[in-house]
């Protein structure tokens, strides 16, 4: 320890004029601010800013400097026998020398930085805890660049043939790193991938401190075998670091359904029995994984986890195909993706499109047709109709409809959109048919109400539409429209009573529209309203902070849900409800079904399909549950801080 | 010779560069308290010998022992035992003499200042100097100084004249390593000089090629080789008993140098061959080094 203090203090010695430097860098800014340039009040800012690019510059240089003469130099230049005819071992002389370097990366710039904090500490502390990551990263960096500079200097200055299979070793590296990360990206793991690069880096940082020190307890005075010294300790240590990575991410991307746990993410098909399925896994970091997952049989197929990110899944009307974004881009804020389909009802492979969208959620920029078999996507201002089974394009027309905007296929050969404007103080929801056969797009209807949004439900067979606009002042003056679907036309108009209105509401398949109203004392009724205006059925379901209609079941039944007030917690309650004539069928306690349907942009509901199960929560498991018998079937556990993502997105 | 007394044990050396032998299974011991003096012609495998004798390069075969102990593994502890020489000035250039002698003296268990002061003093040099602003003699001078002041049981000199003047190089062999060998410090050098080691080494290696070619003791070899003239009539050595390591015409006679002189064979030899007049003289150490790595030798 003496004797590498002792090299040590030799080589900080040496470079002496290095805090000289240093001295002048400090005092260099205050001449800056002096300088008739500078504004007057912006003294203090030039202070801190020139001393902080002198401190930076002074740490890379001397980083550079200092890396690539440690060892290096004296090799080359034949004095490291100065060394080594002395009584000193190989740890000394690299310790000493590393910590010689070290000194001066972190020493030297602070000089240049005190008299600036002292002086201009305003100006540091206006960042708040931001210039603590900046001055760390800036330390980091330079001391991996310090490793880095030894290590390049060893092997140029080795003059060996040896420096090819470093060459080729760190091209490996240099691939091998995006390629291990590149799934974690993909599955949104971003503080796994801090983890992990911040693993390597200390990799790194442990290679050059390993490799130096065998580099000169091994290869001594001689070039090459110094060489081979480092290359033998620096690349299995690094190699062996990437493999225990590489292992870890393999084990960190293959968790099965079961395993997830965290940030629980499901959305079913309208019809049939399939999911799509996201969220983290217990001791898998952040990554978040991505299944479509058959209810019925348990069978699971593995997709990407970014599709939690930007909403990018469908599934076909029947059930039978899913449409899913698979991820172009290296890096996870790249959202450049292809869609590909996976048909489900047999075992044909996935189909990639060759579709690629960069849209972001809320929305999907795509539908996919009931039968699964055609897609419409907008790219730019244009809406393309695509066959999968071909992958041609039937027809491609410019539409320059603005978002927010819904559409699904009507049949096979028609596309409805619909959009939504402000027209003259007014919202306006303008629809319009895309013919595929003749290329022709028709406006075929408007509605038109007041608001500044609106939130739009069609029927499964789309000839009727519930549209409740959003107005300023609160929900009690938003209308509830139910309308024809193709031509905008108002059926009936139900506007809020004195102390009532609604909080979720629905329209069925027949036409009715089921309305959860709310009084201002929490108490709660399901109102049926059939198609003419007519009340039904007024249902009582207590008092509760929301109500909402999750489902429609075949048999002319509708599930509907209470739960407490935001953020209050408490039990919530299902139930299911014959339209036909009021009566409540069956109440659970304590499950929440849920669909993240918010990214669909086709505004059919799922209701009536023949599916069985549903997806659904309990306090500790997600489970699939049949409304009708009330039977469950276990997914997965959820994380004791597994909230789901609609709990996240609640609030809850 | 015990090879627990020797201070330096060499068994086996091999050292290779690619596909390039450099020093090729080299096998000689140093004992204690004597002089060592390893000649051999540039590129002769001196140079990788000597770094493989202070620890600095790892053979590819065999190993190098002091005081018992191999040196490559040992290297740290032994070198508070042994001062080198090195063939290149190694010190830091920047570094003044007097802050040299500082650095080092925190290295070593004992450290005499003293000596260090008088010597320079005697070599002329001041301690302010910066080293790299000395001439290659005196940063030589230097190298001696300090490796002379921890008090050494083993003195490795790695070509110490090079760069010397005629007064320095006197100075090196007649007071320096001489004294050392008085006091019993075993003294193993490289070196060109060989008019300089000839009255103070005790043992001489040559190194040709790699392999060790000779290896003796001082006295031994000159007595062995002589120059042997018949100038007035030529000799045929094929079928004598004496080796000889270089013939040649010489004037209408021969001259050969004999490398296993023996007087009474070669008198015989002299009967035999019906030769007269014959003229015998020994050989400087330089002309034995000739003799022994020069071209055509045979022995």
């Amino acid at each position: 320890m003496n004797k590498a203090l002792t090299i040590g203090y030799r080589e900080v010695a040496e470079k002496k004029f290095v805090f000289i430097a240093a001295g002048v860098g400090a005092v260099l800014p205050f001449v800056l601010a002096l300088l008739p340039l500078t504004r007057s009040g912006t003294e203090h800012s030039v202070v801190a800013l020139s001393a902080a690019i002198f401190a930076a510059s002074l740490a890379v240089g001397l980083a550079v400097s200092g890396g690539s003469s440690m060892i290096g130099r004296e090799l080359s230049e034949r004095r490291l026998s100065f060394y080594f005819t002395r009584p000193v071992g190989a740890a000394a002389i690299w310790f000493g020398k590393l910590g010689a370097a070290i000194f001066m990366v972190l020493i030297a710039p602070a000089i240049v930085l005190l008299p600036s904090l002292l002086f201009a500490g305003d100006e540091w502390r206006a960042y708040g805890d931001g210039q603590w990551p900046i001055l760390g990263l800036t330390v980091v960096g330079s001391i991996v660049l310090l490793g880095a500079a030894h290590l390049l200097s060893t092997f140029l200055r080795s003059r060996s043939a040896l420096i090819v299979i470093d060459f080729v070793l760190a091209v490996v590296v240099a691939v091998a790193i995006p390629l291990l990360m590149r799934p974690l990206m993909q599955g949104m793991a971003f503080k796994t991938i801090i983890a992990l690069g911040t693993l390597l880096l200390i990799a790194f940082v442990v290679a050059v401190i390993a490799g130096g020190w065998w580099q000169v307890a091994d290869g001594r005075t001689d070039r090459r075998r110094s060489h081979i010294a480092l290359s033998r300790a620096f690349w299995p240590i690094l190699g062996g670091a990437l493999l225990a990575c590489a292992a870890y991410v393999g084990w960190i991307v293959s968790p099965g359904p079961a395993d997830i746990g965290r940030r629980l993410a499901t959305f079913s098909a309208k019809e049939g029995n399939w999911m799509l399925m996201y969220g983290q896994a217990k001791h898998r970091g952040d990554y978040v994984s991505g299944f479509i997952y058959d209810m019925d049989s348990g069978k699971a197929i593995r997709i990407g986890g970014s599709d939690l990110l930007w909403g990018g899944s469908v599934f076909s009307r029947d059930g039978n195909t899913a449409v899913v974004r698979r991820p172009l881009g290296k890096a996870s804020w790249n959202t450049s993706s292809e869609l590909i389909v996976y048909p489900l009802n047999g075992d044909a492979k996935p189909i990639e499109t060759g579709i690629v969208t960069k849209e972001r959620a809320p929305r999907l920029p795509y539908s996919v047709s009931d039968d699964g078999r055609r897609l419409v996507y907008q790219e730019g201002p244009n809406f393309n109709v695509f066959d999968i089974a071909t992958k041609r394009s039937l027809a491609s027309v410019r539409m320059n409809i603005e978002a927010p905007y819904w559409l699904h296929f009507v049949g096979p050969d028609v596309v409805r959109f619909y959009n939504l404007n402000s027209v003259n103080g007014e919202l306006a929801l303008t629809i319009y048919e895309l013919d595929v056969k003749t290329r022709n797009v028709q406006q075929t209807g408007e509605l038109r109400t007041k608001g500044f949004s609106g939130f739009l439900e069609v029927t499964p067979d789309g000839s009727k539409m519930l549209f409740r606009s959003f107005v300023k002042g609160g929900r009690a003056s938003e209308p509830l429209i139910v309308a024809d679907a193709r031509t905008g036309a108002r059926i009936t108009t139900v506007l809020h009573e004195e102390g009532m209105w609604a909080n979720g509401s629905s329209i069925l398949a027949d036409g009715t529209l089921v309305a959860g109203m709310m009084r201002a004392d929490r108490q709660v009724t399901a109102r049926f309203i059939a198609p003419g205006g007519a009340v039904k059925h007024e249902i009582p379901l207590g008092i509760a902070g929301r109500v909402s209609v999750i489902d429609e079941l075949p048999g002319n039944r509708v599930l509907v849900q209470t739960a407490p007030e935001l953020p209050a917690k408490g039990a919530r309650t299902v139930l299911l409800i014959d339209a036909s004539n009021g009566n409540i069928l069956r109440r659970t306690e304590g499950i929440a079904p849920w669909n993240d349907q918010m990214f669909d942009r086709d505004p059919r509901h799922g209701r009536v399909g023949a599916h069985r199960w549903l997806p659904t929560y309990t306090n500790t498991t997600l489970v699939a549950w049949d409304p009708v018998s009330g039977e469950t079937r276990h997914i997965a556990d959820r994380l004791p801080d597994g909230k789901s993502r609609g709990e996240l997105l609640r609030g809850e | 010779m015990n090879p627990a007394d020797s201070a330096i044990r060499i068994a086996d050396l091999t050292v290779r560069y690619g596909r390039k032998t450099a020093v090729d299974g080299v096998s000689f011991a140093v004992p204690g308290g004597s002089v060592y003096a390893l000649l051999g012609r540039n590129g002769a495998g001196k140079s990788s010998l000597v770094r493989c004798l202070v620890g600095q390069q790892k053979p590819n075969a065999g190993g190098v022992a002091l005081f018992g102990e191999d040196v490559w593994k040992r290297r740290a502890a032994l070198m508070d035992r042994v001062g080198v020489v090195s063939e290149e000035a190694d010190a830091p250039p920047e570094m003044r003499v007097a802050a040299l002698a500082r650095f080092s003296a925190k290295l070593y268990r004992s450290w005499n200042q003293d000596a260090v002061d008088e010597r320079l003093k005697r070599f002329g040099i001041a301690a302010s100097s910066r080293y790299g602003d000395l001439s290659k003699g005196q940063k030589k001078q230097v190298a001696l100084a300090m490796a002379l002041a921890p008090s050494p049981e083993l003195l490795i000199l790695d070509d110490p004249t090079l760069g010397l003047d005629v007064v320095a190089r006197k100075v090196l062999f007649e007071e320096v390593i001489a004294e050392l060998a008085d006091r019993g410090i075993t003294v193993l050098l490289t070196t060109h000089d060989l008019g300089g080691i000839e009255g103070i080494a005790d043992r001489v290696g040559i190194l040709r090629d790699g392999r060790l070619v000779l290896d003796e003791e001082m006295e031994a070899l000159k007595s062995r080789f002589r120059r042997v003239r018949f100038p007035s009539q030529p000799a045929a050595f094929s079928d004598a008993t004496l080796k000889t390591a270089a013939v040649r015409a010489w004037g209408g006679g021969t001259e050969a140098v004999v490398s296993n002189y023996d007087e009474l064979a070669f008198e015989r030899f002299r009967s035999a061959s019906s030769l007269n007049a014959a003229e015998v003289a020994p050989l400087s150490l330089e002309d034995i080094f000739i003799a022994v790595t020069g071209e055509g030798v045979q022995s």
